[in-house]
């Protein structure tokens, strides 16, 4: 009995975690440029403001990213 | 009956899930191996070959679907073809061709697919599932039986797991060097995991999973899982940041370890400090003397298995005053176990790899720890230096070297290294092939970048300043869409 609980425990989670990966791998981007703090006029060093004040990477859409 | 069928059923998941998701499928080739499904169910699995399925099912869908962002050529990954190739090589002059033949079907498995793993593992979110199916596939049979630990105590020789027999997880020193193994990076997971939803408790979960662990390891009675336990806990002190929290509560293990561990478990571990007088530790050291002899003659090794043709002088005891003669004697450490099989060669090798992983692993910890973002590289990569310490210190006792936890560990570490090498590149946009020639005559001539690639323009006064490693990339003239 311990054994079938053990099995169904670590597999369940494990189908689970599974799934979860396949869902977020084909939306999120496979590699992200690391952050390494900020500059002097606050603005982290990959992003750059947009004129209408929203936070984007330069020079790449959103979702540009992912699956290259 | 019920357990066959969820087993097929998750099989064939795998399999659905694999012909669209390529990763998927490797995923699957490391649940069969290190869970071992056909091994556990009673029917159709059992009949199948599952990890040959599994296996060309991965080859196939990279090489069909899959082939994008490879990762760089390392040395790991270079010296694990290497001895794929070399231990092939070792059967032509094989001791015993037909038992070297079955090993070598198993070990070249393990460390070709290994070799494998980094071309399809690549993005975070996959290196985590990667470290998650591992880890959730030993659960099986290590949280069962830790729990059997707990209620009733463990005892040497007593298989509490899934498996029957003596071979693999089923066999004590095997399942307690794995389960160790598999500590720290459940730690890490844990800590760092973003595939599963970030309860409350979820930390303290990951903490029991390894906590199920240990008392399995200890539950084997087996010295060498003593010998790995002191080398995780002190190689996961000094690689702690908090050490007074860590020694609080390593103090606490410890105690309560000596406090709940029965006098036969006590009485076992003892003979650890009696290896002349203790027949299985004596029976160790001879068979290392002999494979030093053995090596002496055969600097190439016997291929697998040669230590069927060892014949051991033991010296007398009580029940045999005049001595007697031992046949066939296993290596029993890892090191001898490559010494006699591949020799010198293929220790080298295996040192090498060894040692330049670990030393890989260590300066990709100190590089990522000052970058926020990549923080749980260098977590995981201390994870799997502690995992790799526990194989190399209780592994001298034992003899899994072509088992797949260390290869898979070898791999977890390939893996992170690409994955920084990618992420240091993202800004500039991968560019590979005839794009790289292409790119590179581009700033040799200085000449703008086409304009189909070209980026968005943004006003000089709208430009951010930039330092620091982005600088660098921005002043060498190239981003992700071309020139600047």
């Amino acid at each position: 009995m311990l054994d079938l609980v053990g099995i169904l425990f670590s597999s369940i989670i494990m189908f689970l975690v599974i799934l979860r990966a396949v869902q977020t791998d084909s939306v999120e981007p496979w590699f992200r440029p690391p952050k390494t703090g900020t500059d002097s006029s606050g603005l982290k060093l990959n992003q750059t403001a947009t004129p209408d004040g929203r936070e984007t990477r330069r020079g790449v859409v959103r979702g540009e990213w992912s699956r290259h | 009956m019920l357990r066959s069928l969820w087993l097929l059923l998750l099989f064939l998941s795998f399999l659905g899930l694999g012909i669209t998701t390529p990763f998927v499928m490797t995923l699957g080739y490391v649940w069969v191996d290190a869970f071992r499904p056909q091994d556990v169910s009673y029917i159709i699995l059992n009949d199948l070959p599952v990890a040959m399925i599994m296996g060309a099912g991965a080859v196939l869908t990279y090489f069909a679907l899959d082939r994008r962002s490879p990762p760089p050529l390392m040395m790991p990954s270079v010296l694990q073809v290497m001895i794929s190739v070399w231990m092939t090589c070792t059967l032509i002059w094989a001791e015993v061709p037909e038992r070297a033949l079955t090993k070598w079907d198993w070990a070249f498995k393990a460390v070709a697919f290994a070799a494998f793993v980094p071309l399809v593992i690549r993005s975070r979110v996959q290196i985590e599932a990667f470290a998650q199916t591992y880890v959730f596939s030993l659960a099986a049979n290590f949280v069962p039986f830790g729990v059997k630990v707990l209620i009733s105590g463990g005892g040497y020789g007593r298989n509490l797991g899934l498996q029957a027999g003596n071979m693999g997880l089923a066999e004590g020193g095997h399942l307690s060097t794995v389960c160790l193994m598999a500590v720290p990076l459940a730690l890490f997971l844990g800590k760092h995991g973003k595939l599963i939803p970030r309860l409350p408790m979820i930390h303290l979960a990951y903490i029991g999973i390894a906590v199920l662990a240990v008392v399995t390891a200890i539950g084997t009675y087996e010295r060498s899982a003593l010998v790995g336990l002191v080398f995780l806990g002190l190689y996961m002190f000094f690689r702690s940041r908090r050490k007074f929290v860590y020694g609080a509560v390593a103090s606490v293990v410890i105690i309560a370890v000596l406090a709940g561990s029965a006098t036969t478990w006590n009485a076992r571990v003892s003979t650890i400090g009696s290896y002349t007088t203790e027949s299985s530790a004596m029976t160790r050291i001879l068979v290392w003397m002999w494979t030093l002899d053995y090596v002496a003659s055969h600097p190439f090794g016997g291929s697998f298995e040669a230590y069927a043709i060892n014949s051991i002088a033991m010296p007398p005891d009580a029940l045999n005053p005049g001595g007697f003669i031992q046949t066939g004697r296993a290596f029993h450490s890892i090191y001898f176990e490559v010494l006699g099989e591949l020799g010198y060669p293929g220790l080298a090798m295996f040192l090498l790899l060894a040692s330049s992983s670990m030393i890989s692993l260590l300066r990709l910890s100190r590089k990522c720890r000052k970058i926020p973002d990549l923080v749980w590289v260098a977590d995981m990569s201390d994870a799997v230096q502690a995992g790799l310490m526990v194989f190399l210190t209780a592994g001298a006792f034992v003899g899994l070297a072509f088992q797949p936890p260390f290869w898979y560990f070898i791999s977890m570490g390939v893996c992170l290294r690409a994955y920084v090498w990618h992420a240091e590149r993202a800004e500039q946009g991968e560019v590979s092939g005839w794009r790289l020639a292409a790119q590179r005559t581009r700033e040799a001539l200085g000449t703008g970048s086409p304009g189909w690639r070209a980026p968005p323009v943004v006003p000089d006064e709208e430009k951010p300043r930039v330092s620091g490693w982005r600088g660098n990339a921005v002043r060498g003239g190239v981003t992700r869409g071309g020139e600047l």
